[in-house]
């Protein structure tokens, strides 16, 4: 078995310095474990698991926080709201395990409410697009942009275009994963499905409103909306189908999914 | 009321909401509100007004207000919209000016030239467009700014027969105050992408206004999958030259300038060729298209699209690397 190091050399991952585990290998901001927002749950990572993730095909994200110094409510808020994109990226990474496509390197980001130019508070979904077309981080990693508040109720999360591309000029090289000021779990479930139709993923119910089925309720491609009215809820309903997965990883893979270390 | 109860409980009355926008932590506040306006509560209308106005709200749930407002061509939107100008939260200001924009009339165009911000400038500049006031018009681009085409990458853009326009309502929303033709509306896909580009009332009423007043000409819709819909891609309003003809820009609903071009008159239609401008994500582009004016409708001849041939410019600007916190 391949050690942490070799592993998180193959990510791309700067092993030089001192390197957290919990911070520089599995991506959470915190260095910590996330918080499950049920209460009677704990979240749980296994360093092993995580070797085998990246062994088989993965994509590597980066968070891109925007607006984060705008947040109100000191640092406890801005923990709180650090602490949500960490459970993100931890259901994220379960969620697409069904798959067998590992979250690899994930890296955090920022740009600054004034940077960001009134971006940090997404007023239509053009905003979004502008924004993931001026940002770029040069890398091979998924530009998942994460917004200080959504005004706009059309929508709380955004792909611009299914699939995403690759080619960090060009101005779909990204996703809106979803507002800060959502409770964590909504937020988690829209990061990870902004992330399927970045991949490639559509909405498994087409034109309709939501799908026919429980099955297809509790997709992860359902909407939000279909999610509470037809499925389990928005934690339950994050399935993937082998289908979604072929999709995602073959003939021919998605230009974000790298092959396994 | 638990944080996540909003998005987890369909069953939440709108009693419990309404209560909630007004006491809960502003992550609640703004969750309530939120629900509110997806469920298209009757309810919420005549609150959104106050929550706007009241400097004492959280700057999510006024920014969320005031984009609703911006969605109705109102009379009482439109003052509500006004009275925000005067706020002093930026975020608040510019999403008021935006919204006005969209359903400002005279008086917005009035109260928005004694405002300062984000977004102001923009929205003057739409109001004028729309109600042909001939104020506030945008500057020709120099040549060297224009993306030049790379002819061995560019793709030709597939046309589209009619079809059945996005249903009333859903453009209603879109464009609150821009009234859309019936007819002469052109379709066409580039790559993974399906625009729309809708001829407005007033361009196809006005054969020869093109090149006789400022007007919205046409509004690119870009098909959504998620969310799903018609969004709007890019408002393309035109004044008149000195030469006889029209400069026509295409505008993103973040006032970015993205296409300019000129419309030449012919004996009675016109000509009209658009190119894309240096900025971030923006393809080179080679658009002619005649314009038809005995029905106002919009034949294009040709469309190809492609990456710069050169640099760009204006690439994609990189965000800072966050560490992690200890
Ligand atoms: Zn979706």
């Amino acid at each position: 078995m391949a050690s942490v190091k070799a592993t998180m050399q193959c990510l791309g991952i700067d092993t030089g310095g001192s390197v957290s585990v919990l911070g520089d290998f599995f991506g959470f901001i915190r260095k910590r474990v996330p918080t499950d927002p049920v209460s009677t749950a704990t979240a749980q990572v296994s360093v092993l698991g995580q070797i085998r993730a990246c062994q088989g095909q993965h994509i590597h994200v980066n968070v891109i926080r925007v607006g984060f110094d705008a947040i109100s409510g000191g640092s406890t808020a801005l923990d709180a709201a650090f602490e949500k994109l960490d459970y993100a990226i931890f259901r994220t990474r379960t969620i697409y395990q069904q798959i067998n496509l590992g979250v690899g390197r994930v890296l955090h980001w920022f740009i600054t409410a004034a940077e960001a130019n009134g971006a940090d508070d997404l007023g239509s979904e053009g905003e979004c697009d502008d924004l993931i077309a001026d940002w770029s981080v040069q890398n091979d990693g998924v530009d998942a942009f994460v917004v200080r508040n959504i005004s706009d109720t059309d929508f709380v999360g955004r792909a611009s275009a299914i699939p995403g591309e690759c080619d960090k000029d060009a101005k779909d090289d990204g996703l809106c994963a979803g507002e800060i000021g959502r409770a964590a779990e909504g937020f988690a479930r829209t990061f990870a499905h902004e992330l399927g139709h970045h991949l490639g993923l559509s909405h498994n119910h087409g034109g309709a409103n939501c799908p026919g089925t429980t099955a297809g309720c509790n997709n992860l491609m359902a909407q939000t909306r279909c999610a509470t009215s037809c499925g389990g809820g928005i934690r339950t309903a994050v399935l993937l189908t082998a289908s979604q997965g072929s999709t995602i990883l073959t003939a021919p893979a998605h230009c974000a999914v790298q092959s396994g270390c | 009321m638990s944080l996540s109860d909003v998005e987890t409980r369909p069953e939440l009355d709108e009693d419990t909401l309404v209560d909630q926008v007004d006491r809960g932590d502003p992550q609640e506040r703004g969750e309530a509100l939120k629900e509110l306006l997806r469920r298209e509560s009757s309810r919420v209308r005549p609150f959104l007004g106050r929550i706007v106005a009241d400097r004492t709200a959280p700057s999510g749930l006024r920014t969320t207000a005031a984009v609703a407002l911006g969605k109705e061509a109102t009379p009482e939107n439109e003052r509500a919209l006004i009275t925000a100008l005067a706020a002093d939260d930026p975020a608040v200001v510019a999403a008021a000016a935006r919204g006005l924009g969209r359903i400002g009339g005279p008086e917005a165009f009035g109260a928005l030239t004694r405002t300062t911000g984000r977004g102001v400038d923009f929205a003057q500049t739409l109001i004028s467009y729309r109600l042909g006031l001939g104020s506030r018009r945008l500057a020709e681009p120099e040549a060297a700014a224009l993306l030049d085409l790379d002819p061995r990458r560019a793709i030709t853009f597939r046309f589209e027969p009619p079809a059945d326009r996005p249903a009333d309502a859903a453009l209603r929303r879109e464009l609150p105050a821009i009234p859309v033709a019936e007819t002469g509306s052109v379709r066409f896909r580039c790559r993974n992408e399906h625009l729309w580009i809708l001829v407005s009332g007033d361009a196809a009423r006005a054969p020869r206004g093109l090149t006789e007043r400022d007007l919205v000409t046409a509004v690119v819709l870009k098909e959504s999958t998620c969310p799903d819909g018609w969004q709007v891609y890019e408002y393309i309003v035109a004044h008149p030259r000195k030469d006889g003809g029209a400069a026509m820009f295409g505008v993103r609903p973040t006032g970015r300038l993205v296409h300019f071009g000129l419309l030449a008159q012919t004996d009675v239609n016109a000509d009209i060729r658009l190119q894309a401008l240096d900025a971030p994500g923006v393809m080179a582009l080679e658009f002619t298209a005649e314009y038809i004016a005995a029905d106002g409708s919009l034949v294009p001849r040709s469309a190809q699209g492609s990456p710069p041939s050169g640099r760009r410019r204006n690439p994609p600007a990189s965000p800072a690397r966050a560490p992690t916190q200890d």
